[in-house]
């Protein structure tokens, strides 16, 4: 099977099967575009990504590398949240940081099934929570005066009043 | 890295866009931040229209809307719809509103109907009207359907299927110049010809591969517009339709989106407009040459257009947020001049004559307009709030000197008699 190099930002580099790779939309548009794929020699730089992400996005694509492709949105469909995989659940067992980092890698590489599972993962961490747990979970200060917080608290009673 | 350090707006969004309606609005209340993130985006407006309509299940057919609000006053919105719960607002569809659309058949007897004559058989929205003055019908289509109403006596003339043989449904209708015939364009690119009154298929073309999602007839020829940005024109003969050509590709295929580009079509003698999200295009039918407006708020959301032979020079745009743009051909400009609905809802209809313009809204509202002075500001004349479902979407408005028809996302075709009893302009202008 053909193999490309991926070359993080902080220079090191992965070697990589095409069609794993090919995961990454911004990775295949590439490929297809400038036609690198004869070229074996060719290295991909990937400036926003650096080698510990690269290597949790390879890790994750070799896992998903015979998944059918995610499926479009639709933004009049409710989102589903409770279906991470128990493999994917572990995997995204990491701080927060790398989560994120995982998220914008995956934006910018353009895979959706990883930023799908990986903004699933921050919503999870967001649902059921009181606005003072959720401060305290992703470490955000309070910047409201207390008459601003009743405000928004006022024009949401109609959500939360069953 | 955190949540609010480091992630792009857009994908604060995505993440936020997980999350259940409690969760959402929660949300709102973490920091001045988020507040602004949630109550400021457009991808969130859906989820929370999905949450209200399922907290409050007995408004879901009040709120059967084919895409949800994007505006602001959402919130306020949402915050009336639960004061209608809490007073035990109960609406079934057909008891949403019974208000009398009185008409005037053509001895100059008034008839009393009311709203409700529409709403049995149309439960879905009507997608596209047109209305033939001579003969006095109104054709629309309506999910699966073409619906042929003699307005004399408000009786649905003929039904016929509004499917393409592969099954797509026609979104838009037009009649033939003779008015013998109709002309639908459907979801998979075909346009077919069919006898109005048989519905039997005369004949149809096919684009490549693109939605039609409106169409004009003007003499022998048929102008569409495609939802991807292309502007096609066929022959109209007997047996017929011919030669379907692309005349202008205005705008490349990465721009199509359903959800965001609503495609519209009008033309008259001189020229042929076609709406886009970034603004709308104009082509020259004797110059054969085609031009680009920007819309004023680029990109703004048009969901409406009116162009009409009446005054040749001059094109209506309805926009998201209660904007309506006048533009006219002016020294070989547009010029364009700009004014906003008073409660800002999404304009989805615009109809114009010599005397009025007609603005339907997002809500169910219609306003009328005084445009009898050309040169100054416009001066709203009224606003009718009956006949359509608060919260319902006006798709399709229409003039024919005395009478407005609206037709609805709830599939409503309402006939409002403002001339002969409301007019308050009676004073001033003459009815003939």
């Amino acid at each position: 099977m053909p193999t490309i190099k991926l070359q993080s930002s902080d220079g090191e580099v992965f070697p990589v099967d095409v069609e794993i790779a090919k995961q990454s939309v911004t990775i295949k548009t590439m490929l297809d575009d400038l036609g690198m794929e004869d070229e074996e020699e060719e290295i991909v730089p990937l400036p926003n990504v650096n080698a510990a992400i690269l290597k949790k996005v390879i890790q994750w694509a070799t896992y998903h590398k015979d998944d059918p492709p995610a499926p479009e949105d639709d933004e009049n469909k409710e989102k589903r949240t409770d279906d991470i995989t128990s493999w994917d659940a572990d995997f995204l067992k990491v701080d927060q940081g790398t989560l994120f980092e995982l998220i914008l890698a995956s934006n910018y590489l353009d895979i959706k099934g990883l930023l799908d599972v990986t903004c699933k993962t921050v919503a999870n961490m967001i649902k059921g929570k009181t606005p003072e747990e959720i401060r305290k979970t992703f470490n955000i200060k309070n910047d409201f005066t207390p008459s601003e917080e009743e405000q928004v608290r006022k024009e949401n009673e109609w959500c939360e009043e069953k | 890295m955190t949540f609010n350090h480091g992630l792009p707006p857009e994908l604060q969004e995505r993440i936020l866009s997980f999350l259940d309606i409690q969760s959402l609005v929660r949300c709102e209340q973490v920091c001045r931040y988020w507040l602004h993130l949630i109550r400021t985006s457009s991808c969130l407006y859906p989820a929370l229209w999905r949450g209200l309509i399922r907290s409050r299940p007995s408004l879901e057919v009040t709120l059967q809307v084919h895409a949800p609000p994007r505006s602001p006053p959402f919130h306020a919105y949402a915050r009336s719809l639960h004061e209608l719960h809490r007073q035990g607002y109960r609406g079934s569809h057909p008891q949403v509103t019974v208000i009398e659309c009185p008409i005037i058949d053509p001895q100059g007897q008034r008839i009393e109907v009311s709203e409700t004559w529409s709403a049995a058989v149309n439960f879905t929205g009507v997608y596209d009207m047109v209305w033939d003055l001579d003969e006095c019908l109104m054709t629309c289509s309506v999910l699966d359907q073409i619906q042929v109403w003699d307005m004399r006596t408000l009786s649905l003339a003929q039904t016929h299927s509004g499917l393409s043989l592969d099954g797509q449904t026609s979104r838009c209708v037009c009649f033939s110049a003779s008015g013998q015939s109709l002309v639908c364009g459907h979801d998979d690119g075909t346009v077919h010809l069919k006898n109005l009154l048989t519905g039997s298929l005369i004949g149809g073309v096919r684009s490549v591969s693109d939605f039609i999602a409106d169409l004009k007839v003007l003499g022998p020829e048929v102008f569409c517009v495609g939802l991807r940005g292309r502007l096609y024109r066929a022959a109209l003969g007997a047996q017929g339709l011919s030669t379907f050509e692309l005349l202008v590709q205005y705008e490349g295929h990465r721009e199509y989106n359903t959800r965001e580009t609503e495609r519209l079509l009008e033309c008259n003698a001189r020229r042929i407009v076609a709406t886009s999200r970034k603004g709308f295009l104009v082509y020259d039918r004797v110059r054969r040459t085609s031009t680009f407006v920007d819309c004023p708020d680029n990109p703004a959301r048009s969901y409406a257009l009116c162009l009409t032979s009446c005054h040749p020079d001059e094109v209506f745009m309805g926009y998201e947020r209660g904007r309506v743009s006048r533009y006219s051909w002016q020294d070989e400009l547009w010029a364009t001049q700009t004014f906003f609905t008073p409660d800002l809802e999404n304009v989805t209809a615009v109809a114009v004559d010599e005397r009025f313009l007609v603005v339907g809204d997002a809500r169910g509202e219609l306003h009328i307009y005084d445009k009898q002075n050309m040169m100054g500001p416009l001066s709203l004349l009224q606003v009718l709030r009956t006949g359509h479902a608060y919260g319902s979407f006006i798709w399709g408005v229409h003039l024919d000197g005395s009478r407005i028809m609206s037709g609805d996302s709830d599939g409503k075709l309402v006939v409002h008699d403002f001339f002969r009893d409301h007019d308050p302009t009676n004073r001033v202008v003459r009815l003939e």
